[in-house]
């Protein structure tokens, strides 16, 4: 299987189906990514579609000093802010629950990490969402936000604190 | 800042498998002597449990999302011609994108298709 590089290098060069390949393995995570910062499915959508665009076109940018998801990623997060920035909005109330509706018996403690995610902040929320759903490393969280990684380790540790009293 | 702070600030990576090798053996022979930091590893990989169930339980990207990113990207098919057969074949394609129409040639050698130009791209060919 070729590996992330391998693709971005080809999909440089034109190469469609490496594009397809890159959309399949990124614009899910990139679009769960920017639903914990926007909270708001069509704009999320927007991200990840833009995102996936901004890579066919710049790939050819890609000088394959970071990981490609760290790359890629820090795009995303671009284009969620310019997105916030152009809309004027700040944290808004979501449009849609992070789970939905289910009947099944674990219901109630999904409703409960939803309240307890909600009640991060967006900076939080997006340094536990790099961590325990993309498995980064603190550096290439650093990376991608664009702030030291004393700042990256206090926002976890803040975050840590506040799920853990609220999941309690 | 004391060991313990410094460890708890560690342990999310730990769990993930990300530290450099000389972080995880400093947490690893710090928590096999603290049990207030053995506690902390256990509320944090709960609590990393959850969260990962609830993002995996979210939203995901609609497939429409797919064909809007494709034709975006690679523009709108206008017309195609293939010749030859599985083994050996050649094509020539034209595409409507914004403001420019790229004209690309393929030679396809087993099923495998090479690019030989496309006027789309930066450089035309590779």
């Amino acid at each position: 299987m070729a590996s992330d590089r391998d693709l971005i290098a080809d999909v440089a060069e034109g190469n469609e189906q490496a594009f397809r390949q890159l959309y399949d393995r990124f614009a899910d995570r990139v679009f769960r990514y920017a639903y914990t910062i926007l909270h708001a499915k069509h704009l999320a959508e927007e991200v990840a579609q833009e995102t996936m665009i901004a890579v066919w076109k710049g790939a050819g940018k890609y000088a394959g000093r970071s990981k490609a998801s760290t790359w890629i990623f820090g795009i995303a997060r671009n284009q969620a802010y310019s997105l916030i920035r152009k809309e004027k909005r700040t944290e808004r109330v979501p449009d849609i629950s992070l789970v939905e509706p289910d009947p099944a018996p674990g219901i109630h403690r999904q409703e409960k990490v939803t309240e307890a995610l909600q009640g991060l902040s967006k900076d939080h929320r997006e340094v536990v969402f790099l961590t325990f759903y993309e498995g980064l490393s603190y550096g290439e969280i650093s990376s991608i936000l664009g702030i030291p990684t004393g700042t990256v380790k206090s926002r976890m540790f803040h975050a840590k604190k506040h799920l853990g009293e609220a999941l309690a | 800042m004391n060991e313990c702070t410094k460890i708890q600030g560690l342990i999310p990576w730990y769990i993930e498998g990300v530290l450099s090798k000389q972080e995880e053996r400093d947490v690893a022979a710090h928590l096999c002597q603290c049990e207030r930091c053995r506690d902390d590893l256990v509320l944090t990989m709960r609590v990393r449990l959850d969260v990962r169930g609830a993002w995996s339980n979210g939203p995901s990207l609609p497939d429409r999302v797919r064909d809007r990113v494709t034709q975006k990207a690679f523009g709108r098919k206008l017309a195609q011609v293939d010749i030859g057969s599985f083994f050996l074949g050649l094509s020539l394609g034209a595409r409507l994108r914004k403001g420019a129409m790229p004209v690309h040639g393929d030679l396809s050698v087993m099923g495998r298709r090479i690019r030989l130009f496309n006027t789309g791209r930066k450089g035309g060919t590779r």
